[in-house]
């Protein structure tokens, strides 16, 4: 009777103990498909985030300035052109939450976020200064980019044009021409017109000022 | 009487064989079917874990355009795999893991920008391990020694 | 006596058991305690110094990052534009803290969450831009 008893204990015993096995490996089984969320998934999400928003991209018009009209074409073979990880890939790609570029069900992929700003342009600004008055005119801070057309009257010699100071253009023999010149994005810049006494013509200066929104940029990539 | 005196002695002798035998079918059960199956899903999280880890370190080692650019930036790689020694080469724009195990081995391709014009050499995972990135503003080719 | 053996199998089995169940917990603390992502962090705050170093400011001829460390009144005069301006950057979940030469605005450092960071050096000084999920 002892002996039977005893026996029923261990059998139970043993019970116990393979049921505590069987919990420890489920455990084990956990940890490891947990480990880690698929490296190459956050290796591809991080290399479409990058070579979206570097500075020699075609999407990009300064790092981490992304161009409206860029954006606005992307699509999921430009993406996989980009950046190869992304080549046979899911993902998703959204600007604060608005869709950008979408392509099979993303959900379960690692998502990098990134902080750009989205700039895109106003309509060009025309400006007009008058050789014979000796006007100036003044482009506001933000623009880095104008193109200058120069139109010297009859019997006139333009041959400088200044910028913030600045001699942009240039000609000893007098200027005709139609130049993009750079200007400093930090401050206006003033353009000043240098030409012998008496000259007349125009310049006319047009440039386009840019309005930068910031963003958030959220890549999602399941491969 | 006899029997009395007899009995724990035998219950006891059984027990202790019962308990035996459970241990050695458990040990067996575990290292016949669980643990290899372990190993090599851990090896397996490795060999991904190396290639992603490398491949992001190449990528981020690439400078700003400049007019000269001479970089060396050392790679630090696990000795082996499941302890084996693999290699990793550069192929067609991508890094490739030659392991003697062909479920370790594997491919993820790189993104660099436009002005990277090769990616050429090998790495031995015993061997330290460097990335070297030359060039000038428009054309740039990585090197990995 | 038959009470006192069957206790001594079931003392067995619990140490067993115990045993056992502490061996999987540790996988379950082990592998739970992964660590936050720094790199995203790290990255993000890049990207909102990267910005605020080309963005001109309303008036003066810096960058808002070269202004804030420029002199007193240039921080005063930046602070707010600034804030907002990083408010918009960052996703809602993320806070920051500008800390500059000239002086420091942001949120209440937490002494326990895992931070990203840059410091730039600017002509008037450096500014560190620390980021954190909060």
């Amino acid at each position: 009777m002892r002996a039977q008893t005893n026996l029923v204990a261990l059998v139970l015993a043993l019970v116990l103990l393979t049921g505590a096995t069987v919990v420890g490996v489920t455990f084990a089984d956990a940890a490891l498909s947990d480990a880690d969320r698929d490296p190459l998934d956050r290796h591809a999400a991080t290399a479409v985030a990058d070579r979206l928003v570097a500075a020699d991209a075609p999407t990009t018009v300064r790092a981490n300035a992304l161009a409206a009209d860029a954006v606005g074409d992307l699509n999921a073979s430009r993406v996989e052109t980009l950046a190869p990880p992304a080549e046979g890939a899911a993902f998703r790609i959204a600007l604060d939450g608005e869709p950008v570029v979408e392509r099979g069900p993303a959900g379960s992929g690692v998502t990098v976020r990134r902080s750009v700003v989205v700039v895109s342009r106003t309509d060009p600004i025309q400006r007009s200064i008058n050789v014979s008055r000796g006007s100036t005119v003044r482009i506001p801070r933000g623009v880095d980019l104008a193109t200058v057309v120069v139109d010297p009257g009859s019997n006139s010699t333009i041959r400088t044009v200044r910028a913030g100071g600045r001699v942009v253009l240039y000609d000893g023999a007098g200027l005709d021409t139609n130049a993009t010149v750079h200007l400093s994005r930090y401050e206006p810049t003033t353009v000043r017109i240098g030409a012998e006494t008496n000259a007349t013509g125009r310049v006319t200066v047009t440039y386009r000022r840019p309005i930068t929104e910031a963003r958030t940029l959220t890549v999602t990539v399941d491969a | 009487m006899t029997d009395r005196g007899l009995a724990p002695v035998v219950g006891k002798g059984m027990e202790a064989l019962i308990v035996l035998l459970y241990v050695a079918s458990l040990v067996a059960v575990l290292h016949g079917g669980v643990l290899p199956e372990y190993r090599t899903a851990a090896a397996a999280e490795v060999s991904e874990r190396t290639l992603s880890t490398t491949a992001e370190r190449v990528e981020a080692s690439i400078p700003p355009r400049a007019s000269v650019v001479d970089v060396t930036r050392t790679v630090p790689l696990p000795d082996t795999i499941d302890r084996a020694t693999y290699r990793i080469r550069a192929v067609d724009g991508g890094l490739v893991l030659d392991h003697p195990d062909p479920g370790l081995s594997g491919r993820v391709p790189l993104a660099l920008p436009d002005r990277v014009v090769a990616v050429e050499g090998t790495w031995e995972s015993d061997d330290p391990a460097a990335v070297r990135i030359r060039g000038d503003a428009d054309r740039v080719r990585v090197i990995l020694t | 006596m038959p009470r006192g053996q069957l206790s001594l199998s079931i003392i067995e089995a619990v140490v067993g058991v115990v045993l056992v169940l502490g061996v999987a917990a540790g996988f379950v603390v082990g592998v739970s305690g992964s660590p936050s992502s720094t790199p995203q962090l790290d990255t993000l705050a890049r990207d909102t110094a990267t910005v605020l170093g080309s963005e001109p400011t309303e008036s003066g001829g810096d960058s808002r990052l070269a202004a804030l460390a420029r002199s007193d009144r240039a921080f005063e005069q930046v602070r707010t534009p600034t804030r907002e301006r990083i408010e918009r950057l960052l996703p809602a979940d993320v806070v920051f803290e500008v800390r500059t030469p000239r002086g420091t605005f942001g949120y209440p450092r937490s002494p326990t969450a895992a931070v990203g960071s840059v410091t730039v050096p600017t002509r008037y000084g450096p500014v560190t831009i620390r980021v954190w999920y909060g």
